[in-house]
């Protein structure tokens, strides 16, 4: 434990930093529209100031001052992150780089565990700066649920792996710099046959095409690799290993899904609050029988967001490693939202559902929410699969013959 | 604010293990059937309500100012939650909602009786329902003002041990105010010996003794009022929020159990040459039944907390709380009977003992369809006062 003196010459040593560093600009709250820098060599739409502060808390270690300063951190105890907390928060700084960020949420925790020291000093600082955006290469369009399918062929020729196959829903591949996939090394034996692969995606042979949606233009990516060349020191774990690395990255993914909850926690509040206001509106529209069944349609609403926030919040404090509790709260988040927003679109009628033309814009947005939401029980491992989860892990009952 | 604490301390960890031991050595699941069967039962077993005296159960909750244990409902739904598991037919719930009015009043009679209470030579409970579904905003009981005390005439339905009970907490309007004014609800304690008091005693289909009571002009002295027409309402209220929650959590404990019970069915007994739970069509509704237990539980206990804190703001909670319970409850049995296969219809296997508790339960203290209109109700206001 660093003394009082030590913290306080400490706390005088961030603030004048802070005073030099975080350009005034960045001291402001986001203005509507605006959004936080996802890091990575391409950045479009990015300030300059913006871009500087990523720049100045990055090469300072600050964006994730806890870790190693070898791995890009500050290498600070827990006090010293505290104070350096309180100062961003005194000068009102905003945070440098986007909450969701996949090579700190997901790939990060895969790194410490299963990569080589070469490893996690190449690419941990990149991830710690947010000088690199990954993004993941999992399913293939032969391989969703059945993830273990998947055909991506990865052959070593002298100190290369060669790999060929076609990745889908790789999000915002297309503003990505690296993709971690899943490919396979062997063909004899479905889940020993699986690596686990980092690769440029600036490498010859990638093409990316992003996605149209129900909901029009998306995030999602279609990424080819044809004959393309990865050195063989960027496979993480042994060849034939990356199955369970590819499980335990799933459950840090459905971990950040499930905190995001399709935005539900944290926003929650705010969130039920213009849905009360909806409600609220339709009942003076309403007779006084259809009034009794809006009220228990929100009622029940209500106490699903409750027991929703309460359970995450008793799973904090349990601090459980069950492996099923990620699925249950990946898969109840989901469906409220989804529910949340069948809601509202029945609510609006349809006022909710306008595809284009002059006066619907506000109805486009909504019709578009609707629409996208449909892929929260899908994205991140269907509800169903995580159903198969909670039985197997929660419950303990046997496998069945086709899981 | 800071999010409440949902865990069980070492204490209260340790609270449950005990209560566990002793009523699975004490009252098995199967005494509900012997209860039931035997004609002259009082509805619970006399040496296992002593025993739960004597553990201060009901003490749990009460101030030790006024001779509790002063631990709060957080640790009560512990117990409660333990009760549910092996439905132990007992007095408790109403005996807790009969001490939590009188807590509050400081008329001696009150604390006198609630002694007597405590160390368990009277058994009091309350009587407050008149009709088939929960309503509070209804009570056509009626007193009024004697020169030397009160009549009171009305009927009480489905008072929980109300064939057993030696005296009632008894809601009542002065006659003459409006149906739903605030003003004008008031407690009484009536003795099941005073003359005018007659009882109807049955059973639901839980096994749970009650009794539909008649009060015919029952003359009534200062002494026997707990609550003023001022203060009755919100006093009645707040003993309503503590038998929700309670209730909530012995239903915790209840649909733990049944769906313990049905997933080790679902290991055990093989058709098609394999397990039943290996089938995937059983595994989802069984993983959705999961899903809505630990829900539960972090709502239940999310209830008990609010009611520490401040009886009179824990509605919303406490109405969630008992949305889940009901809903979770009731899935969980009805699947239970279902997956079960014949075996389940018959009275030798538990799990139907656990659904006629689960429709019994979950109609008491309000359906899942009183509770959500609640809520909506409470969040709509609360939208409107806050400017909309």
């Amino acid at each position: 434990m660093p003394t009082d003196d030590e913290l306080s010459r400490f706390r005088n040593e961030v603030a004048q930093w802070l005073d030099k560093q975080c350009p005034l600009s960045m001291r402001q709250p986001l203005l509507p529209g605006e959004s936080l820098p996802a890091g990575g060599r391409r950045m479009p739409g990015v300030s300059d100031d913006a871009r500087a502060w990523l720049e100045a808390m990055g090469s300072r270690g600050f964006i994730k001052p806890h870790w190693r300063i070898e791995h890009g951190g500050a290498g600070l105890d827990s006090a010293r992150v505290d104070v350096l907390a309180q100062e961003l928060a005194r000068v009102g700084a905003r945070p440098p780089l986007a909450e969701l960020n996949t090579g700190i949420k997901m790939l990060a925790p895969i790194l410490l565990s299963h990569g080589t020291v070469e490893q996690q000093q190449r690419f941990l600082p990149l991830i710690a700066r947010g000088s690199v955006r990954w993004c993941q290469g999992y399913s293939e369009p032969e391989a969703g649920s059945d993830l273990a399918a998947l055909r991506t062929r990865a052959v070593l020729e002298d100190d290369c792996y060669v790999v060929t196959g076609h990745k889908i829903w790789s999000s915002y591949a297309h503003m990505s710099d690296w993709i971690f996939c899943l490919v396979r090394t062997s063909n004899e034996d479905k889940h020993g046959g699986i690596s686990f692969l980092l690769i440029d995606l600036e490498s010859p042979g990638i093409t990316v095409e992003p996605i149209t949606l129900l909901s029009g233009s998306s995030v999602f990516c279609e990424v080819h690799f044809s004959d393309v060349r990865v050195p063989r020191d960027q496979l993480v774990g042994q060849p034939g290993a990356g199955w369970p690395i590819a499980k335990e990255l799933l459950s840090h993914e459905r971990a950040m899904l499930g905190s995001a909850g399709g935005g539900l926690s944290g926003g929650g509040g705010g969130r039920s609050m213009s849905l009360a206001k909806l409600v609220g509106k339709a009942m003076e529209e309403q007779d006084t029988g259809a009034r009794g069944a809006l009220a228990e349609r929100f009622g029940q609403h209500l106490a699903e967001l409750a027991a929703l926030k309460a359970t995450t919040v008793r799973l904090r404090q349990e601090n459980r490693r069950d492996a099923f509790m990620p699925s249950l709260i990946k898969l109840v988040s989901t469906e409220l939202n989804m529910k949340r927003e069948d809601f509202i679109s029945e609510l609006l009628g349809l006022d909710a559902l306008g595809w284009d033309g002059d006066v619907a814009v506000p109805s486009v947005g909504r019709a578009q929410g609707w629409l996208r939401s449909r892929a929260n029980s899908i994205e991140g491992g269907t509800s169903e699969i995580q159903l198969n989860i909670i039985a197997r892990h929660g419950l303990k009952l046997p496998q069945g013959a086709a899981q | 604010m800071s999010a409440a604490n949902l865990v069980l301390s070492d204490e209260e960890t340790m609270l449950r293990s005990s209560a566990r031991s002793f009523l699975g050595a004490q009252s098995p699941v199967a005494d509900v059937r012997a209860l039931r069967d035997d004609p002259g039962s009082a509805g619970v077993r006399a040496k296992v309500w002593q025993q739960m005296v004597e553990l201060e159960w009901p003490a749990m909750a009460i101030d030790d100012a006024d001779g509790g244990v002063g631990a709060g409902y957080y640790p009560l739904g512990v117990i409660f939650e333990e009760l549910g598991r092996n439905l132990v037919l007992s007095p408790l719930l109403t005996v807790c909602q009969a001490l939590a009015c009188l807590q509050r009043t400081g008329h001696q009679r009150a604390t006198a009786v609630r002694a007597e209470m405590l160390n368990g030579r009277a058994l009091v409970v309350l009587a407050d329902q008149e009709t088939a579904h929960h309503d509070p905003g209804v009570i056509g009981t009626r007193f009024e003002e004697t020169s030397d005390g009160y009549i009171l005439s009305g009927t009480k339905r489905f008072v929980l041990y109300g064939g057993q009970a030696d005296a009632y907490v008894v809601s009542a309007r002065l006659v003459g105010t409006p149906p739903h004014h605030a003003d004008g609800t008031a407690l009484f304690l009536v003795d099941a010996a005073d003359p005018g008091v007659s009882i109807e005693r049955f059973r639901l289909i839980d096994s749970q003794p009650r009794a539909h009571l008649r009060f015919t002009d029952v003359a009534l002295s200062r002494s026997a009022l707990i609550a003023d027409p001022k203060s009755g309402a919100e006093v009645l209220a707040e003993c309503t929020e503590v038998a929700t929650a309670l209730l909530a959590a012995e239903m915790l404990g209840s649909l733990s159990a049944a769906l313990e019970l049905t997933v080790a069915h679902l290991r055990q007994r093989v058709q098609f040459g394999v397990p039943i739970g290996s089938f995937q069509a059983l595994q989802h509704r069984a993983a959705r039944m999961l899903v809505a237990q630990e829900m539960t539980t972090s709502a239940v206990r999310a209830a008990l907390r609010a009611l520490d804190e401040d009886p009179g703001q824990a509605a919303e909670a406490v109405s969630v709380a008992k949305i889940w319970a009901n809903d979770a409850f009731q899935q969980i049995a009805r699947e239970g009977v279902q997956m079960h296969g014949g075996l389940g219809m018959t009275d030798e296997a538990d799990i139907g003992l656990y659904l006629k508790r689960a429709q019994v339960a979950s109609a008491q203290s309000g359906d899942s369809r009183f509770h959500r209109r609640r809520i909506a109700t409470l969040k709509l206001d609360e939208e409107s006062s806050a400017g909309g």
